[in-house]
Formats: C-alpha cells, sequence, structure tokens
C-alpha cells in the first residue's frame, strides 16, 4: 500500500513549521492532519500569517 | 507610474509589500530603511538563546532575496529626512547621498522605539535595550563569558527574556515597579505561579522597585534600586515597553498622538499618506505585537491597489515563551472589568468580564494554554469604533 509521507510547512513570518505528523493540538488540529485539510481560514498560531503564507520544506 | 513608498523594513512594512505583490505586480515598491533590510521575526530575540540561534541565525533572508521575491526595490541604511505633504515627495539621506523620491503612496511602517528611563550615574549610558537585530548583537557580544544580567520591566519581553538567560546559565535580577509579573496582563494568582516558577538560584526578583543609579565599579555595574538595594552585575538590560515613532509624521504636520493617528482604513490625516503597525495609533490605540501589523497590512494592501478596505482584527492571544509555566495572554482592549481566576496549582485560567459576565479577555497558565481556542470564540469582539477626528 501506498502511504503518502507527511509534510511540513513553514510559515514565512515567524519561521513556525506546521508537521503534519505532529499536527497543532493544541490548536485543535489533530496530529496526522494534512495541510490541505486545515480550514483555509486558520492563521499560523504564533504569528497570525495566512495558511497561504506558508511555503512546503522540502 | 509614481511608485508606493513604504519606510520601514521591519515586519509591518515587510508583510505589507508581500501583501501588494500577492494582488498586483506591477505598481513599483520601493522600501526605505535606516536599517540593513534583512528579514528577521522580532520576537525570536528574547528567546534566540533557548533556541540554539546566535543573532545571524535569526536572519531569515537577506535584502537581495527580499528585493527578488517581492520585486521591491530597497534602499537601506537611509533615513527619510523630511516629506513635502503637498507635492508628494520625500527627501532622503543615506550611502548615495541626499535624493528626492515622489511617492504615488506613502506608507509609515517605523515602528517604535525603547522607552529609555531617567537613570542616573556614571554607566547609565550603559544601560542596553533590544528593539532591533543589531541592539541584540551588542547585546549578546556584552554578556558573552559573563553571569550577571539585570532586567529592568517585567512585562512581556522583559519576563522572556529572563526565562531564555536563566535558562542558560546566567544570574538573572528583575526589578520591576509592580507586584507581580505581567501585571498589566494578568491577575496576581497567576503572576505567582509564573514567579515561583522560576527556580530561586537563577533568578531574584525585586518587585515595587525602580532602578536610581547605574555606576561602574571596576569591571562590573553597581545598580542601585529605589529600596536602596545595591547589586553587582555584568549587564543590566532595560525592557519597559516601546513608545512609537512619530517624530517624522510629526514634522510633516502628519496628525500624531501617542502615535501617528489613522482611520479604520489606516489613512492618517494626509491624503496618500497611511501607517501601521507599531507606529499607528487607531480609536486611541496602539496596536503592537505581531498579529495586529499583519491584519493591517492585508487591510492596507487592499486600499492602497484601490479598494478600500477597513481594518478588522479579531480576538488575538499572545504566547509568552516561559519556559517554567506557558502563558497565553488574551488582552483586553476595555477596563473596567473583573478577574475570575479558575484551575488547579499552575494550571490557572482567568477570565476578564464585563458586568454582564461577558468575557473581554484572558490568560492562561500551565496546562491550561490548551483553552486558547475554544476561549478566543468565547470573547467579545474587541470594539475598536471610537471615530477619530481626522484633520483634511
Amino acid at each position: 500500500m501506498n502511504v503518502v509521507p507527511y509534510k511540513k510547512y513553514c510559515c514565512v513570518t515567524c519561521d513556525l513549521i506546521y508537521d503534519e505528523e505532529i499536527g497543532f493540538p493544541e490548536e485543535g488540529i489533530a496530529p496526522g492532519t494534512r495541510f490541505e485539510d486545515i480550514p483555509d481560514d486558520w492563521t499560523c498560531p504564533e504569528c497570525s500569517a495566512s495558511k497561504s503564507d506558508f511555503f512546503l520544506v522540502e | 507610474m509614481k511608485p508606493i513608498v513604504v519606510i520601514g523594513s521591519g515586519h509591518a512594512g515587510v508583510t505589507l509589500i508581500r501583501e501588494v505583490r500577492q494582488l498586483d505586480l506591477k505598481t513599483p515598491v520601493i522600501l526605505i530603511t535606516k536599517d540593513k533590510a534583512n528579514t528577521y521575526y522580532k520576537p525570536n530575540l528574547s528567546k534566540a538563546i533557548s533556541m540554539g540561534k546566535s543573532p545571524d541565525d535569526l536572519v531569515m533572508k537577506c535584502a537581495e532575496q527580499v528585493e527578488l521575491d517581492l520585486g521591491v526595490q530597497i534602499v537601506s541604511n537611509t533615513v527619510v529626512e523630511s516629506i513635502d505633504t503637498v507635492n508628494g515627495s520625500l527627501k532622503i539621506n543615506g550611502a548615495e547621498g541626499q535624493c528626492s523620491i515622489a511617492y504615488k503612496d506613502l506608507v509609515f511602517a517605523v515602528g517604535a522605539a525603547p522607552i529609555e528611563l531617567p537613570i542616573n550615574g556614571d554607566a547609565a549610558d550603559q544601560v542596553l535595550s533590544v528593539n532591533t537585530l543589531d541592539e541584540y548583537r551588542l547585546f549578546r557580544s556584552e554578556i558573552k563569558d559573563k553571569t550577571n544580567v539585570l532586567i529592568i520591566g517585567a512585562g512581556f519581553v522583559g519576563i522572556e527574556f529572563a526565562s531564555d538567560l536563566s535558562n542558560s546559565d546566567y544570574q538573572v535580577d528583575v526589578v520591576d515597579m509592580g507586584d507581580w509579573p505581567l501585571q498589566r496582563s494578568l491577575p496576581e494568582e497567576l503572576g505567582s505561579s509564573i514567579r515561583n516558577s522560576f527556580k530561586e538560584d537563577t533568578l531574584t526578583w525585586h518587585f515595587g522597585a525602580s532602578v536610581v543609579t547605574v555606576n561602574r565599579q571596576g569591571e562590573k555595574l553597581e545598580v542601585t534600586l529605589s529600596t536602596g538595594k545595591k547589586l553587582m552585575v555584568d549587564v543590566v538590560l532595560s525592557a519597559v515597553g516601546i513608545k512609537p515613532n512619530i517624530q517624522l509624521a510629526k514634522e510633516a504636520n502628519i496628525s500624531v498622538n501617542r502615535g501617528i493617528v489613522v482611520d479604520e482604513c489606516l489613512r492618517t490625516s494626509h491624503k496618500n499618506i497611511y501607517a501601521l503597525g507599531d507606529c499607528a495609533e487607531l480609536s486611541g490605540y496602539t496596536l503592537p505585537f505581531i498579529a495586529p501589523a499583519t491584519f493591517s497590512a492585508k487591510a492596507l494592501a487592499k486600499t492602497l491597489l484601490g479598494t478600500v478596505s477597513e481594518l478588522s482584527i479579531p480576538n488575538l492571544a499572545v504566547a509568552v515563551k516561559i519556559s517554567t509555566c506557558p502563558t497565553v495572554v488574551c488582552p483586553s482592549l476595555t477596563q473596567g472589568g473583573v478577574w475570575d481566576v479558575d484551575g488547579e496549582s499552575n494550571d490557572l485560567i482567568a477570565r476578564y468580564k464585563n458586568s454582564e459576565g461577558q468575557l473581554l479577555g484572558f490568560a492562561l497558565t500551565g496546562k491550561a494554554i490548551s483553552q486558547k481556542v475554544s476561549l478566543l470564540k468565547e470573547c467579545l469582539s474587541p470594539v475598536l469604533t471610537k471615530q477619530v477626528e481626522l484633520v483634511s
């Protein structure tokens, strides 16, 4: 079975990393939540940048 | 085409330009800054040691990269000397000498400066404050191979520095006029939790006190407090708050109060001149912290590109990085409420409520910080409706 590996995204403003594997449980985002499944109006818990201000970390 | 000119390369200025570029690639944008224009995240200055980062490590993008990524012309190490609001131009002075730039729109993103306390003594000028990466560089070089740091102020910045330094083998003294840490933002019970979470052998509190004199004593600084107590330390860091940089605006006859006065669309008293971030004042409030500047940048970008947009800021909570006692504060803009404290040991919830029992703000410590999201939803929307008188 093909499992898509978890990815990491970085906030352009404050460098905060969103790791899909860990999620942001304290923000109500469960571990394993894919970045695309986070609501579009979600903002960075550190600096309030938009979801669109996160970029994929290679 | 005349450019949009932004003064200031901090979070507010750079975020504004990024938001402009999301909507429009054609309008020329010039960023003028007295700084180098390397971007960094200012809140990290008070936690970099724990993050294992040197001042250089904090740089996220160099100025050249910002120019490329955002399609902006950066004029760094340059001050704006004066603004001609009638003809829409400004005079700058930098490495390439003096010149004049015409603008379509002008944006003040000039930030704020640390408040300087009246301190006496032959080493009063040795008191440091940190509001820029360069100031932080100086601070890190001053504390290198030293042990004792005295911090003036137990507010957001002072307490984060206290946490960062006391975690890193420094002996820290914290001096504050109030009775507990973060006194303006949370009640005594939570203040005590924070206070008691620091280890006594690394940090000493001096509440109800101020610094009167700082004198040189050989390699050390002798600090005398208002209580008469004398302390021998290596470095004194002042973190007692910031005041908006209003001088340039004032000289151009732009309406200023504590900050540069703006309306809900971030317009100043003068046509085509705007302000956002730490330098701006809306409805009698200055709007410090990162998040309000981010929301302001989004609204102002739209306004600059022709769709006049009002600023709307949702309830926001600020995390205070205290390693021994995680703390979250949602400050209330409204006064006159009453604190209601709930919880056990260091895991406390403080609700700030008005006479009708509505939630105006809150503060959380320890494990209770997990309540942030649900409490933000309970909060009344911030009220920023007092009309600002604009001089046209």
